[in-house]
């Protein structure tokens, strides 16, 4: 009996023994096999150059892990915003005022009426492997994209015109594609993962993994953990004395409210975090050093399918924007961070493209008013019944609409159901729901829905950006379509030929007219509703680190996750020598004190349960 | 009497099982996502129409649908026998929203820390529960009865993921004595490294201890009401006119009611699976439940389909390990099976 | 007729008769009385609340006072009426879980305990596969889909998904107890009089296994309640209605908790966790009573004293 109890004691102890060292050796293996490595050393080290050797902790906004993988042509590859730092565009632009920087390209210039764009390309420029920068590298860039996946269909052909002047000869005019463009990241020629292709033979770089990315930027990658990304400054960058600081560590937060708390400390200087809480958990704990700015983005819209019935009529939509109280939607759903849009459905920091009338038009169609909402309504027809319920003049009752908006945002999810009571007032019932944003895109695309909250203006540095994804042919209900899904039929209006007229001159006086021409026709029929602009999330620490854009000196786009601006933000900023940096205190010193404390607990536990036994054994 | 024969048919009969239920959640892995309403293809094509500015064919958009297998235009049963034989060779297919890493790699790097911190919260919640309710069941229906039981009770009634955030709230936001979230401390490199063990270790306290305290219960209140007719039952009675020492008596009832106890553990694995995939999000712990979020709310099917699999596997196969353990310690089974 | 009727009202008697035993013990009766509090707390709410649940009336974030006695939540809505409110859906999904659950885990078990070796074989395997794969996961697969489909179908999806991922414990249980009781003698003789099967099952079966299919109903409707805060927890499941576990979700996504608002994410977790303590305590109050393993003490002091 004695005897195999402790065999099977010995049983259990090494089964469980086998369980907990199985374990942790898959940790250790993954540990050894798959988690950090160091890029190939492309680039010496610049810090040894510096005396001061500063450090730039930034994150992009919460995601579960990095990815290891620098692709190019996935520009938004989590980190995100990173491969701006290491790959750079022909033009930066700000989308918010349209002003643009040369960067490769030092000037471009449209020919035969806006047929041909001419690039001028910036001489002296390397890539961090130190092959020379050349029109040969643009050419490719683009011809690739061409090739994989039909991309720059508009394009007819890129040619090199010389070493360092490139010409896009496009199908009909079009100057809108200065932006497209102008924002494309380049990629030197001769990588080995661009010959990737498909099992059936087509080029496919899109889908290459790049571990050792190689750029003009100002950073190269250094090392990658899924956790952590080390970029470490070019030292061949082509900007003399650029960048200041010597290192970015992209840290990894998976909860939005984890990456506020570190920003708190001073631990991240640099994010774009959503926190509907961001005075009193994140500037409070710092007043003097810790900032956030909110800039107005894109708008967030109500979708309408404008094929459905009811929705179908301009003034109904028109009625629809008039009831709904746009202030309560900022104040409730978005905390005060967002403001207001109005109808016109461009970026806030564009209206002043806007002429007066158009102006105070699309105020006046934002302007929470349910009377007049229900006038607009009655002199169509409509009228309220006894039970307060819309009618249409024949007496049948206005059907309930429905209205989604993406499980999980929860602004938005708020938004709907105080736009819901909004439109109770003028008699209508809408019925709420929330699936998940696949769910709702693919529905959006395949015009299953009525009503639904959605960003889908397009970013650009003037209007015609904003509406192009608003216009094209009228996609029947259950066909999939990318553009114009709110299916808005813009035929017997001006828009389209304004819209058109847009791409073919470069002349901005002209433009700023048809700008206006498709504002008036937009807010006559108001397709989609606009609600409120959405907050681009930006918060920063300048304890260690100076040049920050912020509302005083809005020089540039702030956050971080955007690829390209991020790079021009960087750039300005410079470390402050003055400031001493604020240090927080090392991680390991914690660390070693939570493990003694578990080692102690440990140890008490172990200790009491022999004494124990020793006791029982007297005892005895 | 007793002896480490191998109980063979006993083990056959489990590996059985085991196959067959493996079987099952492949089946249900495949047929649940296809369920699932929504292309992953278009998201993907909408972000690069967005993201470029032009026109992108519709071929592209062909293309990427022949990669995922959506609409491929082939009967179910060669999707299916396609499926397994993918399965076989490794292939998990390539994530959406990680596009375009493949699942396989995500899996690798995530699995290991859900599974590190189910097998200590499972392991630790097993010892200490037990002798809980070791203890409850000796000294029943006194003050200490009493106080362990309405305590274990009300740790289980507690929602795992509130407690999680209390914690978090007490000890790492205002106590800022253990770390907001992560696995290890990012400045240490990963390895086999005595800093890197013990950065693991620290990180792992809070999430282990919340999914001790929500799981204890079971076992305190199971092993409880195990020992109690082992106490009063017959034998003991016999052993103790026999002058058998009080503690001797306690280790051999307590040993008796532990056998079926153990067959809970297949229930309190998923239960922890649950525990862990919930929590992860809150303590911002990278394994698998962080990225179930991601796939969900992306449609990501194939990284779903993955962390389904893998789960189940490991969930399985932790069960696999525990029956045949059990099989060499329970006499009641041994005999079963012969 | 008459004759036939008052038969059948005294079988029910016998059958709800261990319901009448709650009260034996002093762990159920504690049960009990929470849970008749939170059921009478439930009722208030379905016919009066303070102010409209789900409006946005008033300040952001005020703390507790007399006029809001647990203060507003984040987007100022008062947090007594959602708390009062939001009780009667709350509770409503956890009994329907309880009763649907146990009724098909009923059903499972018990055929499994008089089917043929095979389908006993094949039932063990499917009962196995729900028993092993991790409730979250099918809940969120399940909620996803759901969320898919978007039809505005109420508490319906919340429920179906629990019941699905809550069934198989019971079964189990059943099952073993099923097989338990066919083989005492009573039933085989019932079987060899030549007594109809359903009969058999629900005279001797169904009846005799009574205080563990109450004790299952109490541990299933507790898993209800639990599931429903994961699921609302995850977003799979409709956030536009007022229950306790869409209060959480709200709470813990404006980071209550962080920000020191105690009124609003405390209340509905002190509450759930109230109602889940309640379901346990009748539960393991039950368990004492069903296994007679654990009352053995009691009656042999009784005999002794006589």
């Amino acid at each position: 009996m004695e005897d195999s109890n402790k065999t099977r004691k010995i049983i259990l102890a090494i089964g469980l023994s086998a369980i907990m060292m199985l374990s942790g050796l898959s940790v250790f293996a993954m540990a050894n096999n798959y988690g950090a490595h160091n890029a190939s050393a492309t680039a010496a080290t610049s810090s040894s150059a510096s005396s001061n050797n500063s450090t730039l902790y930034l994150s992009a906004g919460p995601s579960p892990a990095f990815v290891d993988n620098f692709n190019p042509y996935n520009i938004w590859t989590s980190p995100t915003g990173m491969m701006g730092m290491i790959y750079e565009p022909l033009l930066q632009v700000n989308t918010y005022n349209g002003t643009v920087l040369p960067w490769l390209a030092t000037g471009y210039k449209f020919s035969n009426n806006g047929l041909y764009l001419n690039m001028t390309l910036r001489k002296n420029v390397t890539f961090s492997n130190g092959q020379p920068f050349n029109s040969y590298d643009v050419v490719y860039t683009f011809n690739i994209q061409k090739q994989a996946y039909g991309a720059w269909g508009s394009i007819k052909n890129i040619s090199a015109t010389g070493l360092y002047s490139v010409s896009f000869k496009f199908l009909t005019p079009q100057t809108n594609y200065l932006f497209y463009i102008g924002c494309t990241a380049i990629m030197p020629t001769n990588q080995t993962w661009e010959n990737q292709k498909t099992s059936s033979g087509i080029p496919d770089p899109q889908s290459a993994v790049v571990t050792n990315p190689i750029g003009t930027g100002p950073y190269v990658l250094s090392s990658f953990s899924p956790q952590r990304v080390v970029l470490t400054k070019n030292p061949h960058y082509w900007q003399a004395g650029l960048p200041k600081i010597d290192k970015l560590v992209y840290q990894d937060y998976t909860s939005g409210s984890a990456l506020t708390l570190a920003l708190a400390e001073g631990k991240v200087q640099w994010a774009s975090v959503f926190e509907p809480n961001v005075t009193s958990l994140f500037v409070q704990n710092n007043p003097k050093y810790n900032h956030f700015w909110y800039p107005a983005g894109q708008p967030v819209t109500m979708m309408i399918n404008d094929l459905s019935p009811f929705l179908n009529e301009s003034y109904v939509r028109q009625a629809l924007s008039l009831s709904i109280n746009r202030t309560a939607i900022c104040k409730i759903g978005e905390y005060g961070y967002e403001k207001p849009a109005n109808a016109a459905n461009i970026l806030q920091q564009q209206c002043s493209y806007l002429n007066a009338a158009n102006k105070n038009q699309a105020q006046a169609l934002a302007q929470f008013n349910p009377a007049k909402a229900l006038n607009l309504l009655e002199s169509h027809g409509f009228k309220l019944n006894s039970n307060k319920k819309l009618e249409y003049a024949n007496g049948t009752l206005v059907p309930s609409i429905s209205l989604m908006s993406v499980a999980g945002y929860a602004d938005w999810d708020t938004d709907i159901t105080i736009i819901a009571a909004d439109l109770k007032q003028i008699g209508l019932t809408v019925v709420t729901t929330t699936p998940t944003g696949s769910n709702l895109a693919g529905d959006i695309a395949t015009g299953n829905y009525q009503m639904a909250l959605d960003t889908v203006t397009g970013i650009g540095p003037n209007p015609w950006y904003d509406y192009s994804g608003l216009v094209g042919s009228v996609t029947p209900i259950g066909n999939t379509t990318y553009v114009n899904e709110e299916r808005w039929n813009a035929s017997g209006t001006d828009f389209m030929s304004a819209f058109n007229n847009f791409t073919l001159t470069g002349n901005s006086t002209l433009q700023d007219k048809y700008t206006n021409e498709m504002v008036s026709v937009m807010l006559n029929q108001m397709p989609i509703i606009p609600l409120v602009y959405s907050g681009d999330w930006y918060e920063y620490v300048n304890s260690s680190i100076g040049g920050w854009p912020n509302q005083n000196n809005s020089f540039w786009i702030p956050m971080p996750w955007y690829p390209h601006p991020s790079e021009v933000v960087v750039l300005h900023l410079y470390p402050l020598t003055t400031a001493k940096s604020v240090k927080p205190a090392s991680p390991v010193v914690y660390e070693y004190v939570g493990a003694a404390v578990v080692a102690a607990i440990i140890a008490v536990v172990a200790a009491v349960t022999v004494l124990n036994r020793k006791q029982k054994k007297r005892n005895d | 009497m007793i002896t480490t024969a191998i109980p063979v048919k006993y083990i056959f009969k489990r590996l059985i099982i085991f196959v067959s239920v493996f079987f099952g959640a492949l089946t249900l892995n495949f047929v649940l996502p296809r369920l699932m309403p929504g292309n992953p293809a278009e998201v993907i094509y909408q972000d690069l129409i967005k993201a470029s500015g032009g026109t992108i064919n519709t071929a592209y958009l062909h293309q990427l649908e022949a990669e995922y297998g959506i609409s491929t235009g082939k009967p179910i049963y060669v999707q299916y026998l396609i499926y397994l034989n993918d399965l076989f060779h490794g292939n998990l297919g390539v994530s959406i929203s990680f596009y375009p890493e493949p699942v396989s790699a995500i899996l690798i790097q995530a699995l290991p820390w859900t599974l590190f911190l189910v097998i200590s919260a499972v392991t630790i919640s097993f010892f200490i529960g037990n002798r809980l309710g070791r203890y409850a069941g000796i000294n029943r229906n006194t003050g200490k009865d009493l106080a362990i039981d309405l305590f274990s009770m009300f740790m289980a009634a507690f929602p795992a993921f509130v407690l999680a955030f209390i914690l978090l709230d007490i000890f790492s936001v205002y106590g800022k004595v253990f770390p907001i979230g992560g696995a290890y401390s990012s400045s240490i490199t990963m390895g086999f490294n005595l800093p890197f063990i013990f950065s693991t270790a620290y990180h792992a306290v809070l999430p282990v201890a919340t999914i001790i305290l929500t799981s204890l219960g079971g076992w305190v209140l199971g092993m409880r009401n195990n020992i109690i007719p082992n106490v009063n039952s017959d034998y003991i009675s016999f052993s103790r006119n026999l002058g058998m020492k009080d503690y001797q008596i306690k280790s051999i009832a307590y040993r008796n009611a532990l056998l079926p106890n153990l067959t809970g553990f297949s229930m309190s694995i998923g239960l922890s699976v649950s525990g862990v995939i919930i929590e992860e999000s809150i303590f911002s712990y990278p394994g698998v439940g962080m990225y179930m979020i991601t796939a969900i709310n992306n449609l990501d099917y194939p990284l779903l389909q993955g962390i389904f699999l893998m789960v189940i596997i490991a969930v399985l196969v932790g069960n696999l390990i525990v029956d045949i353990l059990l099989g060499f310690l329970d006499p009641r089974i041994k005999q079963e099976g012969e | 007729m008459g004759l036939k009727g008052s038969k059948s009202i005294g079988i029910l008697l016998k059958i709800f008769k261990p319901i009448g035993m709650l009260l034996q013990n002093n762990k159920s009766k504690a049960g009990f009385m929470l849970l008749l509090s939170i059921v009478v707390f439930a009722i208030v709410g379905i016919f009066y609340t303070p102010f409209p649940p789900n409006a946005y009336l008033f300040k952001n974030s005020l703390p507790p006072s007399y006029s809001h006695l647990l203060g507003t939540t984040g987007y100022g809505q008062d947090v007594f009426s959602q708390l009062i409110g939001g009780a009667a859906p709350t509770l409503m999904i956890g009994f329907s879980v309880g009763i649907l659950g146990t009724l098909i885990s009923v059903f499972v078990g018990v055929l499994s305990g008089f089917a043929s070796k095979a389908v006993n074989e094949v039932i063990n395997a499917i009962v196995n596969v729900f028993l092993v794969i991790p409730g979250v996961l099918l809940i969120m697969l399940f909620g996803a889909y759901f969320l898919g489909i978007h039809q505005n179908l109420g508490y319906f999806p919340t429920i179906l998904i629990l019941v699905v991922t809550g069934w198989a414990f019971g079964a189990r249980t059943f099952r073993s107890v099923t097989l338990s009781v066919a083989k005492r003698d009573y039933i085989l003789s019932s079987i060899l009089i030549g007594e109809k099967r359903l009969s058999i099952i629900f005279r001797q079966i169904i009846k005799s296994i009574m205080p563990v299919i109450v004790s299952n109903f109490f541990f299933t409707a507790m898993y209800g309640t639990m599931g429903l805060t994961f699921v609302e927890y995850l977003g799979v499941g409709n956030l536009q209605q007022v229950n306790w576990g869409t209060m959480l979700y709200w709470a813990i996504n404006n980071e209550a908790y962080l920000v020191g608002e105690w009124w609003w994410i405390l209340p509905p977790a002190i509450l759930i966790s109230v109602l889940m303590f309640a379901f346990i305590l009748l539960n393991f109050g039950m368990d004492e009573i069903a296994n007679p393993a654990l009352r053995v003490f009691k009656v042999k002091k009784e005999k002794v004293k006589s």
